[in-house]
């Protein structure tokens, strides 16, 4: 049996890296549910936002710094990918899917020549731990999941609360009736694509002091999000975070009795299970 | 013109064993069964319109069930091929319904779940394919009646005997595309909702290609274990899913031979590049957004268009 302490620090982790896939998942979500794109170079983006905190952290000493070049530079390198590589394209699944992989190869492999193969730390901002009903826990990590979920629940505002938020549910609805109204939709598309970039970009560079960086950090992370997505509904906000957390979780506690590999097959047929039982997402209202 | 080039090439193809070396014979080969890979992924994607992101499974299972006959010394290459693409379609039976019963885009990430789980499956249970490591495959000799004794691990007989394989793979998939099932298929990929109306069962015909696809697709992965000799957890990773999916799209989806097509110019491309610089995903991942973005249908699609140019011209 393990120990409570086991288990709490589980269940933390679980949350900790819940709401972090929940950051680049979410993105994945909005992108797709507003422009039918499936966006493969998301987790590049996410290994963008490490790298790029990782270098300001260097050149700068500053966290912060480093976070804020990480959110914007990825949401201008997000725009840009969708000026120059969606745009063009009509909007088939194929063609955007496969066009987001080969940039994601190639943003990967560019990484890869300018920095070089192997894993590079970036300090933790706030070093030192928490107890938590007797077991030590990272404080630096209850921050990461305090920022991760505060930019969730902001952005849950964001949509719900201000006008661009109302552009982007209109669009999503019915993009040449917002475009009659007047409504930007290009600059709407540019727009969620470059937000859900940054906010990969945001979770790469928390992720960054936690799990060090290298150019292929995030396919892994790609894989989790996708998955988490159609579990979640896709194109559902909502249900993405549910799935995110549900996937962690099962993971984490299941870490607690059988070695990570199997922990993370239990997580992934968990997930297979909600799929054949939900097919529309969790909460029914995925893009059918 | 086309069953032209088709003669040509195949009789070129199987002349080379006399002038190429063992190095560029292994080469040949490998770009052979990559060819079957992919032609079986076209049935899938170019004919049925069913962009599927996990046909890693059914090729990784087909080097799996090899690698475990043969470890076991059981007799026959021939059945353990055909073992492993019978395993490979009957697996496809309840993934595919799994797959078909979501819409067309969470298809794509379903089935990439399915190979994220199988690579996992493969990982951790080191006895299937060895693990991340893998483990060797060694071919022994085959009795061909009236021929004798053939020695398998010949690089000349391989290539013929693979050869031989691709084109009756290449020939058999172009014959079933032009059956009525295939043409259901083409309608079903072009206008769905017009195939229901005319009451054609949607769901199972999509099913049907799944598993064909993957039966084919089983077959080409025990032709790769008996190649390179080698089967390992990598056999069902997103790259060895992503392959015939590049292949296809850069040789041209919907032609069968386009996929075969796609794997020699990757292939070659590798090859040529890999000794003056490792930028090599850089390039197929800038090539993959041109052909995409210019040329949608592909290098067959590009000849296709300009004979057609050539020919209207005024």
């Amino acid at each position: 049996m393990p120990s409570p302490e086991a288990v709490t620090v589980a269940v933390l982790n679980g949350l900790t890296w819940g709401f972090v896939v929940a950051l680049v998942a979410v993105g994945l979500t909005l992108i797709f549910g507003l422009m039918e794109v499936i966006n493969v170079a998301h987790g590049a983006l996410y290994m963008l936002g490490a790298v790029t905190a990782g270098a300001a952290v260097a050149a700068t000493g500053s966290f912060l710094a480093g976070v804020g070049a990480a959110v914007v530079g990825v949401a201008v390198i997000g725009v840009g990918l969708e000026r120059a590589v969606i745009r063009p394209i009509e909007e088939r699944v194929a063609a955007t899917l496969l066009a987001t992989f080969g940039a994601m190869l190639v943003i990967e492999h560019t990484v890869l020549l300018a920095v070089g193969p192997g894993t590079a730390t970036v300090p933790a901002p706030v070093p030192g731990a928490v107890d938590v009903g007797g077991a030590a826990f990272p404080t630096y990590r209850l921050v990461v999941a305090g920022c991760a979920a505060a930019v969730l629940g902001g952005l849950h505002l964001g949509i719900e609360r201000t006008r661009f938020g109302l552009w982007m549910r209109g669009v999503r609805q019915d993009p040449e009736t917002a475009s009659a109204l007047g409504v930007p939709v290009d600059r709407v598309y540019a727009a969620t694509f470059g937000l859900g970039a940054a906010i990969a970009g945001l979770a790469g560079a928390l992720m960054a002091p936690i799990v060090g960086v290298e150019h292929l950090m995030g396919r892994e992370v790609l894989a989790i999000a996708f998955v988490v997505v159609i579990v979640g509904g896709l194109g559902s906000f909502r249900g993405v975070i549910v799935a995110s957390l549900a996937f962690t979780m099962v993971e984490n506690l299941g870490t607690l009795a059988v070695p990570s590999t199997q922990a993370r097959l239990l997580a992934f047929g968990v997930m297979t299970a909600l799929i054949v039982l939900r097919p529309g997402g969790i909460f029914e209202e995925g893009v059918v | 013109m086309q069953r032209g080039v088709l003669i040509a090439g195949t009789v070129g193809a199987l002349a080379a064993p006399a002038v190429l070396g063992d190095y560029a014979l292994f080469v040949l080969t490998s770009v052979a069964v990559l060819g079957i890979y992919a032609a079986s992924y076209d049935l899938l994607f170019g004919f049925a319109g069913m962009l599927s992101l996990g046909h890693a499974v059914f090729f990784g299972l087909g080097g799996l069930v090899v690698a475990q006959v043969l470890t076991a010394s059981l007799p026959g290459i021939l059945a353990s091929l055909i073992l492993g693409a019978v395993a490979a379609t009957v697996l496809a039976v309840p993934l595919g319904a799994i797959a078909v019963r979501v819409s067309s885009h969470a298809f794509v990430l379903v089935t990439l779940l399915f190979v994220l789980i199988a690579e996992l499956v493969a990982r951790s249970w080191p006895t299937l394919v060895g693990g991340t490591d893998g483990m060797r495959v060694t071919a022994p000799t085959v009795a061909v009646p009236g021929v004798g004794d053939v020695p398998m691990y010949d690089p000349g007989v391989r290539y013929v005997a693979v050869v031989a394989a691709l084109v009756a793979t290449v020939l058999g998939l172009r014959w079933l595309v032009a059956t009525r099932f295939g043409l259901a298929l083409r309608l079903i990929r072009d206008n769905p909702d017009r195939a229901a109306a005319l009451g054609y069962d949607v769901r199972r015909l999509r099913h049907a290609a799944f598993t064909a696809s993957a039966g084919v697709a089983g077959f080409a992965g025990g032709l790769q274990a008996l190649v390179t000799e080698h089967v390992s957890a990598g056999d069902f990773s997103i790259m060895t899913t992503a392959d015939p999916v590049v292949f296809t799209l850069l040789g041209g989806r919907g032609t069968v031979a386009g996929g075969v097509l796609g794997a020699g110019l990757v292939t070659g491309l590798d090859e040529l590049l890999s000794g003056v610089t490792n930028a090599y995903p850089l390039l197929v991942g800038a090539a993959i957004i041109a052909v995409v973005v210019g040329f949608p249908d592909g290098v067959l699609g590009g000849i296709a268009a300009a004979r057609r140019r050539w020919r209207e011209r005024p």
